[in-house]
């Protein structure tokens, strides 16, 4: 019957696309920000994410404030809306074993590639204020071929 | 009345399916194809990773700096600075074409590693206006060395415990600390 061949390359597709999408995906889409590129092998955890875009600044999924009011508000260095926030999300999300332990507390991290330094800074100081004793930055995975150099 | 009318179908699809001895499967492509669009809308090609920082603890005391080697990578706006704490800077690698010198930094922190073989801890250290990517790449080839040469890709370990920090002025307060520049 002429419709072999075709049962034989959709069977190997749905096999194919089985296999690729077998690992879980546990950080948000990534469509609004680049995130950097590393050789970098740990896997993502299930954690609370702050994301930092060109333009605003989330936690898990949730918009706390904007760039712009970070610039605007000047040296201070803890984000003061930020810090509640993730206050509220360790008090409702995580896990209860995790609840007690403030070194197993996580926070993972996704910027923006043209993030500034000083912007970062002030997430990572907030995160630590907030009593999240472990931050991780979330990079997309750099194919690295023999032969490129270091 | 039931058992008769299944006995009519049965009777009609005798005759449709008379001296046909092959399977219907058009069911099981039309399924095929719904299971092949869901796969290829909900896939990923691209992995995210994390890469796990070095924070101090908000309320830790200042750590005894410890003797030997602090090792420091200081990224400013045009240059990458490689030093070490206790002795001011050892190499600076000036940007090339509007691009890091990443080959040069690692090359320097292999001979870095090779004099110093038990050093893990590095501190990298950036200016407040350096973009994110940077950051990531200068910690990349802090960490790791990425030796293409021999058979495949071997990852060699250099300064895996990283902190981030501020980078220190560059001005009378610097020249004062590290006996100027």
């Amino acid at each position: 019957m002429a419709l072999v061949p075709f049962i034989d390359m959709l069977m190997m597709l749905v096999v194919f696309l089985l296999l690729h999408s077998s690992d879980v995906e546990i950080l948000p889409n990534t469509k609004q920000i680049t995130i950097p590129q590393s050789v970098a092998e740990l896997k993502p955890r299930e954690t609370v994410v702050v994301m930092v875009t060109t333009d605003a600044l989330l936690v898990n999924g949730r918009q706390i404030a904007t760039i712009a009011e970070l610039r605007g508000d000047g040296k201070q260095l803890i984000i003061e809306p930020l810090r509640l926030a993730l206050k509220e999300q360790s008090d409702s999300s995580l896990r209860a074993a995790a609840q007690g332990d403030l070194a197993e507390r996580e926070v993972t991290i996704m910027g923006d590639k043209g993030t500034p330094f000083s912007v970062l800074k002030r997430v990572m100081a907030t995160a630590t204020a907030a009593d999240y004793g472990k931050v991780s930055l979330a990079v997309i995975q750099r194919e690295v071929e023999a032969g490129a150099g270091a | 009345m039931a058992s008769s009318k299944l006995a009519a179908r049965s009777i009609r699809n005798h005759a449709k399916y008379k001296g046909r001895n092959d399977l219907n499967i058009v069911p099981m492509i039309d399924m095929m194809v719904i299971l092949v669009f869901f796969l290829l809308f909900t896939a990923v090609f691209s992995n995210t990773n994390i890469l796990e920082l070095n924070l101090p603890a908000p309320n830790s005391s200042v750590p005894e700096l410890p003797q030997g080697l602090q090792l420091e990578v200081i990224v400013r706006r045009n240059s990458i600075e490689i030093a070490d704490r206790n002795s001011g800077v050892l190499r600076t690698l000036p940007k090339k074409e509007g691009e890091y010198d990443y080959a040069g930094l690692s090359e320097f922190l292999q001979f870095v590693k090779a004099k110093y073989p038990t050093v893990l801890a590095a501190n990298v250290l950036l200016e407040q206006d350096i973009p994110y990517d940077v950051l990531v790449q200068t910690m990349d080839n802090t960490r790791l060395w990425l030796n293409a040469e021999g058979l495949g890709l071997t990852k060699v370990e250099l300064f895996p415990d990283i902190s981030v920090g501020d980078a220190p002025l560059v001005g009378a307060a610097a020249a004062s600390v590290r006996g100027g520049k």
